[in-house]
C-alpha cells in the first residue's frame, strides 16, 4: 500500500513535470487588448540563434528562416554583397543534429480510427474553451467567474442528460472526478502503451491546438490578463482533452482497445532544406544592412565635426524611441532650426496603472516586463460631471440571434444598413467602430498623481500615486538618461504615441509597445506634470539638473497612422508661451505632411500627385476605412537600434527604420545610464524585431496569416473560421514588406563600458550573448565601430564608397516601396 | 412585341459574367487591371437592371421572354426561357447593389493578396449564378444558376486552400450542397414527369389550379414539393443543415459577407416563393415548412446565443431570420418574406464587414460600463433550472447533433462501398462492374427487374466511385468513366437515348482529355506554370462534372427525359451518379498538393 502511494507521487510529479515543460514551449501571446510585441521564440531564449531555430523547427514544424528565393532576390538587389556571402559560407561549420527520435503522437490513432483523431476533436475542444473564456460576445454565458473549467466541465457532464462526452464510458466520467493531473496520468496510461512514450504524447496534445493551450498558460500564469477573470489552468485543459480523446476511441474501437504503442511516423526529421546555405545567406544578408548601417553613421560622425555652431534652441521636443518617429523628428527639426528633438521609451519612465475617468478597469501603461506598484487615477474637473457617455452602434449590438426583437429590428434596420456600407465605402469617418488614439482620451480630467498618505493602498496592493522622492527618481531617470540635463529650452514638448484604425483586431499592435499596446498619451502627462512641480525641480537641482522657471513641459500626442498632433492640458500652458506653443504647433503640422508623404512611398493606392496635402489626406482616410486592411506599416521596417546623441543620428537618413534612443557618452562614464536604457530597449525593441522576424519567416505557424480572413473570438484572439485554433503572431498584412533581419544596437559608448553596461542584468546579456541581437559601439568621436561577434569585439572596416547622400527633402521621396539605402540626410535645418 | 427590344439586355446579364469568370480565370492580369473589368462588370449589370426596371415600369407587365429554343431532337428541346417578375427584380437589384459595394470593399482590402484575381473571377461567377436564378423561366435553367452559386461558394470558402481546415469545411460545405442538389434534380425530374416537356414557372400558376390539379399524379405531385423543399433546406441552412452556415466563414471577410451573409443563403427562400403554386397547394406541405423554419428558428437561436465568436453569432442570427422567412412564406405572406429577405441581406452582410471591429469596440463599451462584461444577466437561460441549463448548454454545443444526424445517414450510405473496394480494390471493383453491365445490358427482357437492377449498379458505381483513392491518373480516370458509365448503359439499351448520351459525351470528353494532358503533362513544368495550370485543371474539373461551360448539361437533361419516361428510377440513379461524381472530382481537386506549393512560392 505505501509502495503504491510513493509510485503514483512520483509519476504524479513527472506529470507536473511534463506540463511545465509543455507551458515553456507554448506561445505566449495575451489576449488582444494586451497585444505586446515579444520574442515569438522566447522559450529557447536561453540558447544561441540558430540553435533555438533548429530546435523551434523540430518542435512546430515551423520554417526558421526564408526560403532561398528571398535571399536570391536580395542577392540580385545588391544588398547580399558576394564577399560577405563568401566569408559566411566560410564559417559554417559541419552540423550535428542528431535528431530525437518521435515518440507516440495523437495522429497516431488515425490509421486505426479510419480518421483524423486530432481533426475530429478540436471542434468540440475549441466550441467549450471559447465559451468558456469569453469575454462579452455570447449572449448567454454561465457566471464562470466562480467556477474553474474543469469544475463547469464536471458540472455540465454531471447535469447534463446527454453528457459531455462522445462515448458512454463509465470509466471516462469516473476519471472526471479526478484532480487534473491525476486524470492527465490515468487517460495517459488507457491510450499509451509504454510509459517513455506518455510525455510526447502529452505533449502532441497540447500542440494539436498550440494557439489556445498557450491562451490557457498565459491566463493561469496572468489571472489579471482578463476583464472577467477566469479560472483556467493548463492541467485543466490537457485533462479534458486527453479525456475527450479517450472517449472518441474507445467509443470508435470499443472498450478493449489496444494502446497506441510507437510512433507510425516513420519519415525522418532532418535538416530544413538547404539550410547552410540558407544560413549563410542570411546572415550575409544582415551584414549587408549593417554595413550600410556603419558606414552611414561612421561618416555622420566624422562629417558632424566641422560642422558650424548649432542655432539657438528654443523648443525641446521629446519622443518614443519608436522607428516610426525617426523620420517626424528628421522633418521637424527641418521645418524649424530651433527645434531639437529628444527621444526616450515612450513610457516615459512612468510606470503606472492608470485608471481613466469614468472607467471600470485600469490600464497597463508601461513595457510589458515591468510590474507596476502605482495605480494613476482621473477625476472630474468639476463636481458632478458625468463621465462622457460611450457611443454604442447598433449595428454591432444588435448581432444576437433572438426571436422577435431579431425579426423587428431586422425588418426596421435591415436596409439601413446598405447606406450605411455605402457611406463607409465612400466617405470613411470616424465611429464608434474605429479605434483612435486621438479620441482615446475623449476630455481632459484632473490626474491624481500624487501620493496622499491619508489615502490608503487599493486592494491589489498597489499605491495611489507617486510620492516626491519617485517623482524626482522619475523625471531625473528620463532626463539623464537622454542626456538633456542643462540648457533645458523654454518649452519642452513630451509627444506620446499612438495610432488610429478602423475594423482591425490587432488595433493595440499598433500602438506604443512601451506602454503595453496603448497611446502612451497619460504617461505624457504625468510625467509633464512631475517635471513642472516646483517641488521636484528643487530637487532636481540638488542633483545638478537645473530646470529655469520659464521652462514648460506640454504633452502631447502624435497619431502614427494618420499623422495628426493633439495638444493636452493646453489651459496650463503659461501665457507668455502660448505663441510660441503655436509655432511648434504649426511647424509640427508641416513636418508631418512631409511625414505622411514620405509614407505614402510605400502605398500603392497613394495619389501620385506628390502634393504633401494629397498624401495626408490619404494617410487620414486610410486610418478611417473599414475596408483598409494596412492602415499604417507599423514597425515592418525597423533592423536598427541606435542609442547616441542626436548629433550623431541627426545627419542620417534611416529611411524609418531605426528605434532612437538619446544618450550622452560623456555624462556615463560607468555605464549605468546605458545599463538602465539597455535594459528598457533591447527587450521592447528585440522583441518587436524578432515578433516581426517570425511572422514573416513563417507566416502560417509563427504568424497569423492572412488577416482576411480573421474572425473574432471571445474579444481575446483572432482564428480563421468559427472553431478553430487561435492564431498567435503578426498577420500577413503586417510583416509583407518587412526584410527579417536581427535588430542590430548601436551604442555610442566605448566597448568595455558596454559590454559592462550590458552584463549588469543577466537578462539583457542573454539576448546579446545568444545572438538574438546584434551590439556595435560606434565612438562618437572618431567614428570607429567595433561588433561584438562570437564572444568578442571585432573592428569593423567602413566600405570605401561613399554613403549615398540625401540633398532635398524630395529626395527621400521617391516612388519605390522597396527600402532606400541608409544616407546622409543636407536636407536638415531650414532648408525647405 | 416590346419584349424582344429587351433580349440584348438579358444577354449581357446571363451571358457578361461568365465571359468575365472566364477571362479572369485563364488570363493573368495586374491588380487595376482586374479591377477594372470588374467595374465594367458591375456598370454593366447595373445598365442592364435599370433597363429591365425602365421597361417594366413603362410597360408593367411581367416579362416573360423566350431568348432561342433549340431542337435537339424530335421530341425534345433546350428552351432558354427567362422570366422577370417583382421577385426576379428584387433579387436582381439586391445582388447588384451588395455585389457592387462588395467589390469596392474588396478592391482595397484584398490588395496584394496572392488570390486577388482568383477572388474576382468567383465573384463574377457568382454574380452569374444569381443572374441565372433570378431570370430563370424554368426548372433547367433555374438549376444551371444554382449549380454556378455551388461551384462559387465551395471556391470562395476555400479560397485560403493551404490550410487544412479551411479544405474540410470547404468540402463539408459543399457536400450538403450537392446533397441537397439531388432534391434539386428530383424535383426537375418529377417536373418532367408531370408534364412531359419543360414547362415554364409562368405555367405554374394555372397548372396548379385545384380544378387542373385532378388530372395529375398526386403522388408526383408530393414528391416534387418534397424535393423542392429538400433543396431550399439545404441552401437557407435549414434544419436539420443549420450547421454548415459557421463552417462556411473561411473566406475573406467580403466573401462571407456576401455570400453567406447576403445572397447565397437567401436561395432557398427565392426558390420556395418561386414554386410556391406547386408545394403551396396542400396544407400539409406548408405545415412541413412553417415547422421546419420554426424549428430552425429556435435551434438557431439557442445555438446562436453561445457562439463566442462573431462571424459564428451572426452566422446563426442569419439562420435564424431565414427560418422566419420560411414560416412566413408557408403562411403565404409573400410581400413580408420578399422584404424581410432584402433586410436581412444587407443587415448581415453589413455586420459581418465590420465583425473586425468587435475587439475595438466591445472592449470600449464594457471598460465605460460599470456593470460586469459577461452580458448574462437577466438572460433567458439563467432562469431555467441548473440541470435543465447544463443540458441546454451541452444540447447548444453540440450544435444541437444536427452534425451527427447528418453524417449517420451518410456514413450509413457509404460503409457498404467502402468495404467492397477495401475488399477488392479498385480495379477488381471495376471488373465486377463492367462483368455486372455486360450481363444486365445483354439480357434479353425489357423487363422491370433488369432495369432496376441496372439502376442499382449504377448507384453502386458512383458511390464506389466516391472512395477511389490512388494515383492522379487513376483517380481521374475513373471520375471519367463512373460519370460516362449511366449514359453508356442507356445508350445501349435504349437506342432512343442515344442522341443525348451524344451531346454527354461530346461534352464530357473533351474536358476529361484536358485533364488527362494537365495531369501527365504539367509535373515536369517549371513552377511559373502552376497558377495557369491550376485554372486549366479547374476548367477541365468544372467541364467534366457536367458544368455548363460545355454541351453536356443539353445532353444531361435529354438523358433525363428519356430515363424518365422509359423508368423514372433510373433517372434518379441518373441525378445521383452525376451528383456524386461532381463531389468526387472537387474533393480530388482541393487535395491536390500543389495549392501549397503556389504557397510558398508567393511567400
Amino acid at each position: 500500500m505505501h509502495m503504491l502511494n510513493k509510485h503514483q507521487t512520483q509519476s504524479a510529479d513527472l506529470v507536473s513535470d511534463w506540463i511545465d515543460e509543455i507551458g515553456h514551449l507554448l506561445p505566449a501571446q495575451g489576449p488582444l487588448k494586451d497585444f505586446i510585441h515579444h520574442n515569438t521564440l522566447h522559450a529557447f531564449q536561453d540558447r544561441p540563434f540558430f540553435e533555438a531555430c533548429l530546435a523551434a523547427y523540430r518542435i512546430y514544424g515551423a520554417e526558421p528562416l526564408m526560403s532561398e528565393t528571398f535571399y536570391q532576390s536580395k542577392f540580385a538587389q545588391g544588398v547580399i554583397s558576394p564577399e560577405f556571402l563568401k566569408i559566411r559560407e566560410r564559417e559554417q561549420e559541419p552540423e550535428f543534429e542528431e535528431l530525437e527520435p518521435s515518440s507516440a503522437v495523437v495522429s497516431d490513432w488515425d490509421a486505426r480510427l479510419g480518421f483524423s483523431l486530432s481533426g475530429v476533436l478540436k471542434r468540440p475542444l475549441v466550441r467549450y474553451l471559447s465559451h468558456f473564456l469569453d469575454q462579452g460576445i455570447a449572449i448567454h454565458a454561465y457566471s464562470y467567474e466562480s467556477l474553474s473549467f474543469y469544475d463547469w466541465i464536471r458540472q455540465l457532464d454531471r447535469e447534463s442528460l446527454f453528457g459531455i462526452f462522445p462515448g458512454k464510458s463509465e470509466k471516462i466520467r469516473e476519471c472526471l472526478k479526478l484532480e487534473p493531473r491525476q486524470a492527465i496520468e490515468r487517460a495517459l496510461g488507457a491510450l499509451v502503451l509504454s510509459s517513455e512514450h506518455r510525455r510526447g504524447y502529452l505533449s502532441s496534445t497540447a500542440f494539436c491546438l498550440p494557439g489556445w493551450a498557450g491562451l490557457v498558460h498565459q491566463i493561469e500564469l496572468n489571472p489579471g490578463y482578463l476583464n472577467s477573470p477566469r479560472k483556467i489552468a493548463l492541467d485543466q485543459w490537457l485533462a479534458f482533452s486527453l479525456l475527450y480523446q479517450w472517449s472518441l476511441v474507445e467509443k470508435t474501437l470499443g472498450a478493449n482497445f489496444a494502446p497506441v504503442s510507437r510512433s507510425n511516423h516513420h519519415e525522418k526529421r532532418t535538416l530544413p532544406i538547404a539550410w547552410k546555405r540558407r544560413k549563410a545567406l542570411h546572415q550575409a544578408f544582415e551584414d549587408g544592412v549593417y554595413q550600410q548601417a556603419f558606414d552611414v553613421l561612421s561618416a555622420a560622425v566624422q562629417g558632424g565635426k566641422n560642422r558650424g555652431a548649432a542655432p539657438a534652441i528654443e523648443v525641446q521636443a521629446i519622443f518614443c524611441i519608436d522607428d516610426r518617429e525617426c523620420s517626424i523628428r528628421r522633418y521637424l527639426e527641418a521645418m524649424d532650426a530651433s527645434i531639437q528633438t529628444y527621444s526616450t521609451a515612450g513610457f516615459f519612465g512612468i510606470d503606472m496603472l492608470y485608471q481613466g475617468y469614468g472607467k471600470r478597469e485600469p490600464v497597463k501603461l508601461c513595457p510589458a516586463p515591468v510590474k507596476p506598484r502605482h495605480l494613476v487615477r482621473e477625476q472630474a474637473t468639476r463636481v458632478g460631471a458625468e463621465p462622457s457617455p460611450t457611443r454604442t452602434d447598433w449595428f454591432m449590438s444588435g448581432a444576437q440571434p433572438s426571436f422577435i426583437r431579431g425579426w423587428l429590428t431586422t425588418q426596421a434596420f435591415g436596409l439601413l444598413s446598405s447606406f450605411r456600407l455605402a457611406l463607409d465605402l465612400f466617405r470613411p469617418s470616424f465611429s464608434p467602430l474605429t479605434s483612435s488614439s486621438l479620441t482615446w482620451i475623449e476630455e481632459e480630467h484632473e490626474l491624481l498623481y500624487t501620493f496622499d498618505p491619508n489615502r490608503p493602498k487599493t486592494e491589489d496592493g498597489l499605491q495611489l500615486g507617486y510620492t516626491l522622492e519617485e517623482k524626482v527618481a522619475r523625471v531625473a531617470g528620463v532626463l539623464k538618461g537622454m542626456g538633456l540635463t542643462s540648457r533645458f529650452a523654454n518649452l519642452v514638448a513630451v509627444v506620446a504615441h499612438g495610432s488610429s484604425s478602423a475594423n482591425n483586431p490587432h488595433f493595440a499592435a499598433y500602438d506604443c509597445g512601451a506602454c503595453s499596446g496603448r497611446p502612451g498619451v497619460p504617461n505624457a502627462r504625468v510625467f509633464c506634470s512631475f517635471a513642472n512641480e516646483t517641488a521636484v525641480r528643487l530637487e532636481l537641482a540638488k542633483q545638478g539638473i537645473v530646470i529655469p522657471e520659464t521652462t514648460y513641459f506640454q504633452p502631447a500626442l502624435h497619431d502614427t497612422s494618420q499623422d495628426q498632433l493633439r495638444l493636452f492640458d493646453q489651459e496650463r500652458t503659461p501665457l507668455e508661451l502660448r505663441s510660441r506653443l503655436n509655432q511648434f504647433r504649426d511647424s509640427f503640422l508641416q513636418a508631418l505632411k512631409w511625414n505622411s508623404r514620405e509614407r505614402t512611398r510605400r502605398f500603392e493606392s497613394a495619389p501620385d500627385d506628390g502634393s504633401i496635402e494629397s498624401a495626408h489626406e490619404h494617410v487620414r482616410e486610410r486610418s478611417q476605412s473599414l475596408f483598409e486592411p494596412r492602415p499604417e506599416l507599423n514597425h515592418a521596417t525597423n533592423a536598427l537600434c541606435v542609442i547616441a546623441p542626436r548629433r550623431v543620428t541627426e545627419p542620417v537618413f534611416f529611411d524609418r527604420r531605426a528605434f532612437l534612443q538619446s544618450y550622452e557618452p560623456s555624462s556615463d562614464p560607468d555605464g549605468l545610464l546605458l545599463s538602465g536604457i539597455l535594459n528598457a530597449v533591447v527587450p521592447v525593441c528585440g522583441g518587436i524585431n524578432l515578433e516581426y522576424f517570425f511572422s514573416r519567416v513563417d507566416p502560417m505557424k509563427y504568424g497569423s496569416d492572412s488577416k482576411l480572413s480573421h474572425n473574432v473570438v471571445g474579444l481575446i484572439g483572432v482564428s480563421h473560421g468559427v472553431e478553430s485554433d487561435l492564431e498567435m503572431g503578426l498577420p500577413t498584412q503586417m510583416t509583407e514588406v518587412h526584410d527579417p533581419v536581427r535588430i542590430l544596437f548601436v551604442a555610442a559608448q566605448k566597448p568595455e563600458i558596454i559590454e559592462l553596461a550590458a552584463k549588469r542584468n543577466p537578462a539583457t546579456w542573454e539576448w546579446i550573448a545568444n545572438g538574438w541581437v546584434h551590439l556595435a559601439s560606434l565612438d562618437d568621436l572618431t567614428g570607429k565601430i567595433q561588433i561584438w561577434k562570437s564572444g568578442q569585439w571585432m573592428d569593423v572596416q567602413t566600405s570605401d564608397q561613399p554613403p549615398r547622400i540625401y540633398e532635398r527633402l524630395e529626395d527621400t521621396l521617391r516612388d519605390s516601396s522597396e527600402n532606400l539605402s541608409f544616407g546622409l540626410w543636407k536636407g536638415g535645418r531650414s532648408h525647405v | 412585341m416590346s419584349n424582344t427590344t429587351m433580349t440584348p439586355v438579358l444577354v449581357v446579364l446571363l451571358f457578361f459574367p461568365i465571359f468575365v469568370f472566364l477571362v479572369l480565370k485563364l488570363g493573368s492580369f495586374q491588380e487595376t487591371t482586374t479591377h477594372f473589368i470588374m467595374r465594367m462588370l458591375v456598370i454593366s449589370q447595373t445598365v442592364a437592371v435599370g433597363f429591365l426596371l425602365y421597361h417594366r415600369w413603362h410597360t408593367g407587365v411581367r416579362l416573360e421572354e423566350e431568348l432561342f429554343a433549340w431542337q435537339l431532337t424530335e421530341d425534345h428541346s433546350f428552351r432558354l426561357l427567362l422570366f422577370v417578375d417583382n421577385l426576379a427584380f428584387e433579387f436582381l437589384i439586391l445582388s447588384t447593389a451588395l455585389l457592387g459595394m462588395i467589390t469596392r470593399f474588396s478592391r482595397t482590402y484584398l490588395h496584394r493578396e496572392p488570390g486577388f484575381q482568383r477572388f474576382f473571377a468567383v465573384l463574377a461567377l457568382f454574380l452569374a449564378g444569381l443572374n441565372w436564378v433570378s431570370l430563370s423561366g424554368t426548372f433547367d435553367l433555374l438549376f444551371l444558376g444554382w449549380e454556378m452559386v455551388g461551384i462559387a461558394s465551395f471556391m470562395l470558402i476555400g479560397f485560403y486552400s493551404h490550410r487544412e481546415q479551411t479544405v474540410k469545411n470547404a468540402l463539408e460545405v459543399y457536400s450538403i450542397y450537392r446533397f441537397c442538389d439531388v432534391g434539386f434534380l428530383l424535383s426537375a425530374l418529377f417536373s418532367v414527369y408531370l408534364f412531359h416537356h419543360t414547362q415554364g414557372f409562368s405555367e405554374f400558376r394555372t397548372t396548379f389550379f385545384p380544378e387542373s390539379m385532378e388530372q395529375l399524379h398526386p403522388l408526383a405531385v408530393w414528391g416534387l414539393s418534397i424535393a423542392l423543399i429538400l433543396a431550399a433546406m439545404g441552401k437557407s441552412g435549414q434544419f436539420p443543415f443549420s450547421f454548415w452556415l459557421s463552417r462556411a466563414m473561411e473566406g475573406p471577410t467580403p466573401s462571407s459577407a456576401l455570400f453567406y451573409g447576403a445572397l447565397s443563403i437567401h436561395l432557398g427562400v427565392f426558390l420556395l416563393l418561386r414554386t410556391e403554386a406547386i408545394w403551396g397547394h396542400s396544407f400539409a406541405t406548408r405545415a412541413l415548412v412553417f415547422v421546419i423554419g420554426g424549428v430552425t428558428l429556435f435551434l438557431a437561436v439557442g445555438i446562436g446565443r453561445l457562439q463566442s465568436s462573431m462571424k459564428g453569432q451572426i452566422a446563426y442570427a442569419s439562420v435564424a431570420q431565414v427560418g422566419l422567412m420560411f414560416m412566413e412564406v408557408a403562411c403565404g405572406w409573400r410581400v413580408l418574406a420578399e422584404f424581410h429577405m432584402a433586410a436581412n441581406a444587407c443587415l448581415r452582410s453589413y455586420q459581418i464587414l465590420i465583425s473586425p471591429s468587435s475587439v475595438a469596440y466591445f472592449l470600449k463599451v464594457q471598460s465605460s460600463s460599470q456593470r460586469p462584461s459577461a452580458r448574462d444577466h437577466g438572460s433567458l437561460e439563467s432562469r431555467l433550472p441548473s440541470r435543465l441549463r447544463s443540458t441546454w448548454v451541452v444540447f447548444a454545443m453540440r450544435e444541437a447533433y444536427l452534425p451527427d444526424f447528418v453524417r449517420m445517414f451518410s456514413s450509413g450510405f457509404f460503409r457498404f462501398p467502402r468495404s467492397i473496394l477495401k475488399r477488392w480494390g479498385n480495379s477488381g471493383t471495376l471488373v465486377a462492374v463492367v462483368i455486372l453491365a455486360i450481363i444486365s445490358i445483354l439480357a434479353p427482357s425489357e423487363s422491370f427487374a433488369v432495369a432496376v437492377f441496372l439502376a442499382l449498379l449504377v448507384l453502386l458505381n458512383t458511390v464506389c466511385a466516391l472512395h477511389v483513392k490512388g494515383r492522379n491518373l487513376t483517380v481521374w480516370f475513373w471520375i471519367g468513366a463512373l460519370t460516362l458509365a449511366p449514359a453508356a448503359f442507356m445508350a445501349i439499351r435504349l437506342p432512343e437515348s442515344r442522341a443525348g448520351a451524344l451531346w454527354f459525351a461530346a461534352g464530357i470528353i473533351p474536358f476529361w482529355l484536358l485533364g488527362v494532358w494537365e495531369i501527365v503533362f504539367s509535373y515536369s513544368r517549371k513552377h511559373e506554370w502552376i497558377r495557369l495550370r491550376r485554372s486549366l485543371l479547374w476548367i477541365a474539373v468544372l467541364g467534366t462534372i457536367g458544368f455548363p461551360i460545355g454541351p453536356a448539361f443539353l445532353g444531361e437533361d435529354m438523358l433525363m427525359h428519356v430515363a424518365v419516361e422509359h423508368h423514372p428510377f433510373f433517372g434518379v440513379a441518373l441525378c445521383l451518379s452525376f451528383v456524386w461524381c461532381g463531389f468526387t472530382a472537387i474533393r480530388w481537386l482541393m487535395y491536390q498538393p500543389n495549392s501549397r506549393v503556389e504557397y510558398a512560392l508567393n511567400r
